[in-house]
């Protein structure tokens, strides 16, 4: 899967070499559902999945954890954006808060809670029919087909 | 599989390849090909683990089998012509192959797809 010209519609060989012992399988003109399946699990560093991620946001910037809550952009700049991490010794904080509240769009709509998924990778299983692996625990997530776009922030709130 | 000509086995004494019969022989008088057709994982993608799994052809067992599985360097492997000799002349990854072992390939008699009948070919986090 590391060569340069690799690519999803690329076709595999083994050569399997016996030296030793006898083992007898069927092939494909035996019967096609009798034929050798190759299984494989693997991580596509490129595969979009959603996955629940928690945010957690200082309380006294959260109306709905704190009634006392200040206004979310005090600051008068109007960009819109909570202040309550307005710094630290190298901004990081805040600057991390801030990409994440522009990612979520929070406190778009204050009547409605808002939380943030985010879209990370995760494990694919396939083999090559096609088909789901019946012979193995896959975790809910693994079902989800790989795709070939590029990880992205996704908000739902 | 997809294709009859997606398995093959080779002779070892003088090369021929033979293609369209019901069984893989995985012996010391033969070389097994086997090829799988798209397999539909991306470039970069990172092997946890990969079997293939067998189906007994006739009853097997009462020996210690050592079956070496190499696998074709190819970005793209073609499937069998049936020439001389083209299963033993590909070039395979030089990573060591992955052997099957008796206790992964028992291939009992008639069996239908059985945890004994695969084998474990990749080693995890190889890509």
């Amino acid at each position: 899967m590391s060569r340069g010209g690799w690519t999803p519609t690329s076709s595999l060989v083994l050569v399997l070499n016996a030296s030793a012992g006898t083992r007898v399988a069927a092939s494909f003109d035996a019967a096609g559902n009798r034929a050798p399946v190759l299984h494989v699990r693997y991580f596509d560093p490129g595969a979009d999945v959603t996955a629940a991620l928690p945010v957690c946001l200082p309380q006294e910037s959260n109306p709905f954890l704190n009634e006392n809550a200040p206004s979310p952009d005090a600051d008068g700049d109007g960009d819109g954006l909570p202040d309550v991490p307005a710094s630290d010794c190298s901004g990081r904080v805040e600057n991390t808060y801030k990409d994440m509240v522009a990612a979520c769009g929070y406190f778009p709509d204050p009547s409605t809670n808002c939380h943030c998924d985010v879209v990370a990778t995760n494990f694919t299983d396939k083999n090559n029919s096609g088909s789901p692996d019946p012979g193995k625990s896959i975790s809910a997530s693994s079902a989800r087909p790989a795709t070939t776009s590029r990880p992205s922030a996704k908000s739902r709130c | 599989m997809s294709a009859r000509s997606d398995d093959a086995d080779e002779r070892r004494t003088d090369g021929s390849v033979l293609l369209g019969n019901s069984d893989l022989r995985m012996t010391t008088d033969f070389l097994t090909g086997v090829r799988f057709a798209s397999v539909g994982i991306p470039q970069g993608a990172t092997i946890l683990a990969a079997y293939v799994q067998f189906t007994a052809a006739q009853n097997n067992g009462g020996d210690s089998p050592s079956i070496d599985i190499g696998i074709e360097a190819s970005d793209d492997a073609a499937t069998f012509a049936g020439t001389t000799s083209e299963i033993s002349t590909r070039v395979l990854d030089p990573t060591p192959p992955r052997e099957l072992g008796a206790r992964h390939l028992d291939l009992q008699r008639r069996g239908t797809g059985a945890a004994n009948e695969r084998s474990h070919v990749l080693d995890p986090a190889r890509s």
